[in-house]
């Protein structure tokens, strides 16, 4: 019984200490451990997904200059984008298989 | 041991990833991700604080010039809106005739208003001067 609370007690003990530096060292640093190698996979990860971000970028200021929704521009709005944002306009175009 | 490692890679990844990102050795696309995240949050300094990491050790590609475009129609978009505002505020303070400007100089109630419109006329030309700076720092990047 004895040997059992010791062993209990170092555990607990030990959970302590553990705790105690992590979160110190997460004060210090301003980062968790797990997040600090998900960010750099993160980033990496996000490069997947940028072409979206673009077009819905260029679908916002379109929303923004026209005051509507990107399909229902007409040819001669689309054109007016196209002169102002050619490559943007390009990749639509590439997407949608205009 | 297993704690040593995950600290040691933490710390490592931590230094090596701030490093990088100030350094603009991120991949290109992550920063343009970012960018038009900041875009989408109207947030124009940090987009084009990305845009230019984005290009400062790589050549611009095809994903950074249409980053480019986006952010300058933004800010575009932003300046034809504040000076459509100032056209009507400029054009309703200029009197029409002799007793419209005896009336909105004397008339306790139009001075109030004139004043009013005076500020917003003010804020609008500061809004304006800063979009456009905005906008030269964008051009400045892309040429530098």
């Amino acid at each position: 019984m004895k040997r059992l609370t010791r062993t209990a007690l170092a555990g607990g003990g030990g959970y302590l200490a553990g705790l105690l530096v992590e979160k110190g060292l997460e004060s210090v640093i301003g980062l968790d451990f797990v997040d600090g190698i998900m960010t750099v996979g993160g980033a990496v990860l996000a490069s997947m997904y940028v072409n979206r971000d673009v077009v819905q970028a260029a679908a916002d200021n379109i929303q923004q200059i026209f005051g509507k929704d990107p399909l229902d521009l007409t040819e001669d709005e689309w054109n007016q984008f196209k002169a102002k944002s050619p490559k943007t306009a390009q990749l639509l175009e590439k997407a949608l298989q205009i | 041991m297993g704690f040593i490692t995950t600290l040691i890679l933490t710390i490592t990844a931590k230094l090596g990833f701030d490093f990088a990102n100030k350094e603009g050795l991120m991949p290109q696309s992550s920063y343009v991700k970012r960018a038009m995240d900041a875009l989408k949050r109207d947030d124009l300094t940090t987009a084009i604080e990305q845009y230019r990491l984005a290009i400062k050790r790589r050549e611009p590609s095809d994903l950074t010039d249409m980053a480019e475009e986006q952010i300058r129609l933004r800010i575009e978009t932003h300046i034809s809106k504040l000076q459509h505002r100032l056209n009507e505020i400029e054009a309703s303070m200029r009197p029409k005739g002799f007793i419209q400007t005896l009336w909105q100089r004397f008339a306790p109630s139009k001075r109030q208003e004139l004043e009013e419109l005076q500020q917003e006329q003010a804020e609008l030309q500061e809004g304006i001067a800063i979009l456009r700076n905005l906008e030269r720092g964008l051009e400045n990047h892309r040429q530098a």
